[in-house]
Protein backbone atom coordinates (compact mmCIF):
# COMPACT_ATOMS: atom_id res chain seq x y z
CA UNK A 1 0.00 0.00 0.00
CA UNK A 2 3.44 2.05 -0.33
CA UNK A 3 3.81 5.04 -2.69
CA UNK A 4 6.67 3.36 -4.78
CA UNK A 5 7.69 5.60 -7.31
CA UNK A 6 6.49 2.94 -10.56
CA UNK A 7 3.24 3.56 -8.60
CA UNK A 8 3.41 7.47 -8.25
CA UNK A 9 4.34 7.75 -11.73
CA UNK A 10 1.42 5.39 -13.07
CA UNK A 11 -0.70 7.76 -11.52
CA UNK A 12 0.80 10.64 -13.27
CA UNK A 13 0.38 9.22 -16.56
CA UNK A 14 -3.27 8.28 -15.88
CA UNK A 15 -4.08 12.22 -14.73
CA UNK A 16 -1.81 13.72 -17.28
CA UNK A 17 -3.89 11.15 -20.09
CA UNK A 18 -6.78 11.76 -18.72
CA UNK A 19 -6.36 15.58 -18.50
CA UNK A 20 -4.91 15.55 -22.14
CA UNK A 21 -7.73 13.52 -23.27
CA UNK A 22 -10.22 16.36 -22.15
CA UNK A 23 -8.17 19.09 -23.53
CA UNK A 24 -8.40 17.40 -26.98
CA UNK A 25 -12.30 16.78 -26.64
CA UNK A 26 -12.09 20.70 -26.25
CA UNK A 27 -9.99 21.10 -29.11
CA UNK A 28 -12.42 18.91 -31.20
CA UNK A 29 -15.14 20.28 -30.49
CA UNK A 30 -13.50 24.14 -31.19
CA UNK A 31 -12.97 22.84 -34.63
CA UNK A 32 -16.23 21.33 -35.28
CA UNK A 33 -17.92 24.96 -34.36
CA UNK A 34 -15.96 26.40 -37.60
CA UNK A 35 -16.92 23.43 -39.52
CA UNK A 36 -20.42 23.08 -39.85
CA UNK A 37 -21.00 21.44 -43.10
CA UNK A 38 -18.54 18.13 -41.84
CA UNK A 39 -20.82 14.68 -41.84
CA UNK A 40 -20.66 12.85 -38.34
CA UNK A 41 -18.15 10.51 -39.55
CA UNK A 42 -15.41 12.82 -40.37
CA UNK A 43 -16.37 14.23 -36.90
CA UNK A 44 -15.48 11.03 -35.09
CA UNK A 45 -11.99 10.27 -37.87
CA UNK A 46 -10.51 13.28 -37.18
CA UNK A 47 -7.49 13.05 -35.41
CA UNK A 48 -8.61 15.17 -32.18
CA UNK A 49 -11.31 13.07 -31.56
CA UNK A 50 -9.57 9.95 -32.28
CA UNK A 51 -6.84 11.13 -30.02
CA UNK A 52 -8.77 12.32 -27.64
CA UNK A 53 -10.19 8.62 -26.85
CA UNK A 54 -6.90 6.89 -27.28
CA UNK A 55 -5.68 9.28 -24.57
CA UNK A 56 -8.60 8.60 -22.29
CA UNK A 57 -8.05 4.85 -23.10
CA UNK A 58 -4.48 5.00 -22.02
CA UNK A 59 -5.70 6.73 -18.84
CA UNK A 60 -7.83 4.46 -17.87
CA UNK A 61 -5.17 1.98 -18.41
CA UNK A 62 -2.79 3.80 -16.14
CA UNK A 63 -5.29 3.95 -13.56
CA UNK A 64 -6.76 0.62 -13.03
CA UNK A 65 -2.20 -0.17 -13.11
CA UNK A 66 -2.53 2.02 -9.67
CA UNK A 67 -5.63 0.71 -7.91
CA UNK A 68 -3.90 -2.41 -8.11
CA UNK A 69 -1.35 -0.93 -5.52
CA UNK A 70 -3.24 1.94 -3.90
CA UNK A 71 -5.90 2.25 -1.56
CA UNK A 72 -9.32 3.52 -3.48
CA UNK A 73 -9.99 5.72 -0.78
CA UNK A 74 -6.33 7.38 -1.65
CA UNK A 75 -6.36 7.03 -4.87
CA UNK A 76 -9.65 8.38 -6.08
CA UNK A 77 -9.16 12.07 -4.37
CA UNK A 78 -5.67 12.32 -6.43
CA UNK A 79 -7.39 12.21 -9.29
CA UNK A 80 -8.49 15.89 -8.31
CA UNK A 81 -5.09 16.78 -10.11
CA UNK A 82 -6.99 16.62 -13.03
CA UNK A 83 -8.74 20.13 -12.35
CA UNK A 84 -5.14 21.60 -11.70
CA UNK A 85 -3.95 19.94 -15.39
CA UNK A 86 -7.15 21.27 -17.20
CA UNK A 87 -7.12 24.99 -15.44
CA UNK A 88 -3.19 24.74 -16.45
CA UNK A 89 -4.26 24.00 -20.14
CA UNK A 90 -7.42 26.50 -20.01
CA UNK A 91 -4.94 29.17 -19.46
CA UNK A 92 -2.07 28.40 -21.56
CA UNK A 93 -3.35 26.39 -24.25
CA UNK A 94 -6.65 27.69 -25.29
CA UNK A 95 -5.41 31.42 -23.62
CA UNK A 96 -8.73 31.43 -21.98
CA UNK A 97 -9.03 34.37 -19.22
CA UNK A 98 -9.00 32.37 -15.59
CA UNK A 99 -11.52 33.92 -12.82
CA UNK A 100 -9.45 34.09 -9.45
CA UNK A 101 -11.85 32.39 -7.76
CA UNK A 102 -10.59 29.23 -9.85
CA UNK A 103 -6.79 29.65 -9.20
CA UNK A 104 -8.01 29.91 -5.83
CA UNK A 105 -10.01 26.33 -5.99
CA UNK A 106 -7.13 24.69 -7.12
CA UNK A 107 -4.88 26.14 -4.40
CA UNK A 108 -7.46 24.58 -2.17
CA UNK A 109 -7.10 21.03 -4.13
CA UNK A 110 -3.65 21.11 -3.68
CA UNK A 111 -3.38 22.12 0.07
CA UNK A 112 -6.18 18.87 0.37
CA UNK A 113 -4.00 16.63 -1.61
CA UNK A 114 -0.92 17.96 0.60
CA UNK A 115 -2.98 16.59 4.13
CA UNK A 116 -4.77 13.63 2.74
CA UNK A 117 -1.09 12.39 1.30
CA UNK A 118 0.70 13.23 4.82
CA UNK A 119 -1.95 11.29 6.65
CA UNK A 120 -2.34 8.39 4.32
CA UNK A 121 1.44 7.85 4.33
CA UNK B 1 -38.54 19.13 -21.86
CA UNK B 2 -37.06 18.66 -18.41
CA UNK B 3 -37.79 21.94 -17.45
CA UNK B 4 -40.70 23.47 -16.84
CA UNK B 5 -42.73 26.74 -17.95
CA UNK B 6 -41.29 28.77 -14.96
CA UNK B 7 -37.99 27.80 -15.23
CA UNK B 8 -37.65 25.51 -12.48
CA UNK B 9 -36.08 22.17 -13.07
CA UNK B 10 -38.13 18.84 -13.29
CA UNK B 11 -37.68 16.62 -10.30
CA UNK B 12 -37.10 13.95 -13.17
CA UNK B 13 -33.60 15.56 -14.15
CA UNK B 14 -32.64 15.71 -10.63
CA UNK B 15 -33.02 11.99 -10.12
CA UNK B 16 -30.78 11.33 -13.68
CA UNK B 17 -27.84 13.46 -12.26
CA UNK B 18 -28.02 11.58 -8.88
CA UNK B 19 -27.93 8.31 -10.88
CA UNK B 20 -25.23 9.46 -12.96
CA UNK B 21 -22.85 10.84 -10.23
CA UNK B 22 -24.02 7.57 -8.56
CA UNK B 23 -22.87 5.14 -10.74
CA UNK B 24 -19.97 6.98 -11.36
CA UNK B 25 -18.83 6.22 -7.80
CA UNK B 26 -20.27 2.81 -8.15
CA UNK B 27 -18.23 2.39 -11.49
CA UNK B 28 -15.12 2.97 -9.39
CA UNK B 29 -15.50 0.67 -6.47
CA UNK B 30 -16.39 -2.22 -9.55
CA UNK B 31 -13.06 -1.35 -10.96
CA UNK B 32 -10.57 -1.57 -7.06
CA UNK B 33 -13.33 -4.62 -6.61
CA UNK B 34 -11.97 -6.19 -9.85
CA UNK B 35 -8.21 -5.44 -9.19
CA UNK B 36 -8.61 -7.66 -5.59
CA UNK B 37 -9.35 -10.73 -7.87
CA UNK B 38 -6.40 -10.13 -10.38
CA UNK B 39 -3.69 -12.14 -9.95
CA UNK B 40 -1.28 -9.82 -12.17
CA UNK B 41 -1.32 -8.03 -15.10
CA UNK B 42 1.66 -10.19 -17.15
CA UNK B 43 -0.42 -13.63 -15.71
CA UNK B 44 -3.53 -11.74 -16.69
CA UNK B 45 -1.75 -11.28 -20.41
CA UNK B 46 -0.72 -14.53 -20.86
CA UNK B 47 -3.74 -16.50 -19.87
CA UNK B 48 -6.20 -13.64 -22.50
CA UNK B 49 -3.67 -15.06 -25.23
CA UNK B 50 -4.03 -18.65 -24.53
CA UNK B 51 -7.92 -18.39 -24.30
CA UNK B 52 -7.60 -20.06 -20.35
CA UNK B 53 -8.32 -17.69 -17.80
CA UNK B 54 -8.33 -18.91 -14.14
CA UNK B 55 -11.81 -18.33 -11.76
CA UNK B 56 -9.93 -15.57 -10.08
CA UNK B 57 -9.05 -13.71 -13.30
CA UNK B 58 -12.67 -14.45 -14.57
CA UNK B 59 -14.33 -12.85 -11.98
CA UNK B 60 -11.95 -9.88 -12.16
CA UNK B 61 -12.72 -8.94 -15.43
CA UNK B 62 -16.43 -9.53 -14.48
CA UNK B 63 -16.01 -6.68 -12.47
CA UNK B 64 -13.93 -4.69 -15.09
CA UNK B 65 -16.43 -4.71 -17.80
CA UNK B 66 -18.94 -3.90 -14.87
CA UNK B 67 -16.78 -0.95 -14.07
CA UNK B 68 -16.45 0.08 -17.14
CA UNK B 69 -20.10 0.04 -18.35
CA UNK B 70 -21.11 1.80 -15.02
CA UNK B 71 -18.48 4.65 -16.17
CA UNK B 72 -19.84 4.93 -19.69
CA UNK B 73 -23.27 5.16 -18.72
CA UNK B 74 -22.69 7.69 -16.46
CA UNK B 75 -20.64 9.54 -18.93
CA UNK B 76 -23.74 9.02 -21.37
CA UNK B 77 -26.51 10.26 -18.85
CA UNK B 78 -23.68 12.99 -17.52
CA UNK B 79 -23.59 14.64 -21.11
CA UNK B 80 -27.40 13.90 -21.15
CA UNK B 81 -28.07 16.23 -18.31
CA UNK B 82 -25.62 18.92 -19.39
CA UNK B 83 -28.22 19.15 -22.50
CA UNK B 84 -30.63 21.06 -20.03
CA UNK B 85 -28.64 21.89 -16.76
CA UNK B 86 -26.07 24.88 -16.26
CA UNK B 87 -22.65 23.17 -16.12
CA UNK B 88 -21.50 25.47 -13.35
CA UNK B 89 -24.92 24.15 -11.13
CA UNK B 90 -24.53 20.22 -11.96
CA UNK B 91 -20.61 20.51 -11.59
CA UNK B 92 -20.34 21.84 -8.41
CA UNK B 93 -22.80 18.51 -7.38
CA UNK B 94 -19.81 16.38 -8.65
CA UNK B 95 -18.05 16.26 -5.87
CA UNK B 96 -20.65 14.00 -4.33
CA UNK B 97 -19.05 11.50 -5.87
CA UNK B 98 -16.10 12.04 -4.19
CA UNK B 99 -18.00 11.30 -0.66
CA UNK B 100 -19.52 8.33 -2.44
CA UNK B 101 -16.72 6.53 -3.09
CA UNK B 102 -14.67 7.79 0.15
CA UNK B 103 -17.44 6.21 2.21
CA UNK B 104 -17.92 3.11 -0.21
CA UNK B 105 -14.29 2.18 0.04
CA UNK B 106 -14.23 2.98 3.73
CA UNK B 107 -17.53 0.96 4.90
CA UNK B 108 -17.88 -2.00 2.51
CA UNK B 109 -16.54 -5.06 4.30
CA UNK B 110 -15.14 -6.08 0.40
CA UNK B 111 -12.97 -2.77 0.72
CA UNK B 112 -12.13 -2.64 4.47
CA UNK B 113 -9.96 0.23 4.07
CA UNK B 114 -7.97 2.89 6.50
CA UNK B 115 -8.80 5.55 7.73
CA UNK B 116 -7.98 8.57 9.90
CA UNK B 117 -8.29 11.74 11.03
CA UNK B 118 -6.15 13.72 8.81
CA UNK B 119 -7.36 11.85 5.40
CA UNK B 120 -10.65 12.45 6.61
CA UNK B 121 -9.88 16.45 6.92
CA UNK B 122 -7.54 16.29 3.55
CA UNK B 123 -10.70 14.78 1.67
CA UNK B 124 -12.84 17.37 2.93
CA UNK B 125 -10.42 20.44 1.77
CA UNK B 126 -10.15 18.91 -1.56
CA UNK B 127 -13.82 18.70 -2.05
CA UNK B 128 -14.22 22.15 -0.99
CA UNK B 129 -11.63 23.15 -3.41
CA UNK B 130 -13.61 20.96 -6.08
CA UNK B 131 -16.82 22.90 -5.31
CA UNK B 132 -14.95 26.55 -5.22
CA UNK B 133 -13.71 25.29 -8.78
CA UNK B 134 -16.94 24.28 -10.31
CA UNK B 135 -18.94 27.08 -9.10
CA UNK B 136 -19.99 30.10 -11.42
CA UNK B 137 -17.39 32.92 -10.84
CA UNK B 138 -19.22 36.53 -9.82
CA UNK B 139 -18.29 37.89 -13.33
CA UNK B 140 -19.94 35.19 -15.09
CA UNK B 141 -23.06 35.16 -12.40
CA UNK B 142 -23.49 39.27 -13.62
CA UNK B 143 -23.01 38.48 -17.39
CA UNK B 144 -26.09 35.90 -16.78
CA UNK B 145 -28.47 38.35 -14.95
CA UNK B 146 -27.57 41.00 -17.73
CA UNK B 147 -28.92 38.21 -20.09
CA UNK B 148 -31.79 37.89 -18.74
Amino acid sequence: MIFTREVFLALLCSVAFTSGGQLLQKQASLKYANIKSSSIFRRLLSIEFVGSTAFLGLGLLFWMIVLTKVELSLAYPLLSINYVLILLGARYLFKEKIPLQRWLGVFVILVGIGVLLRGAI
Amino acid sequence: MSVSEDGKIKPRSWIILGVAILLTAVGQLFMKLSTQYLSGWSELWQQLTEYSLTSGNQTALLWFSLGILSYFVSMLMWVYVLSFLKLSKAYPLFSIAYVLVYVGAVCLPQFNETTNLQKNIGILIIIIGVVIVSLPSSRERVMRTSNK
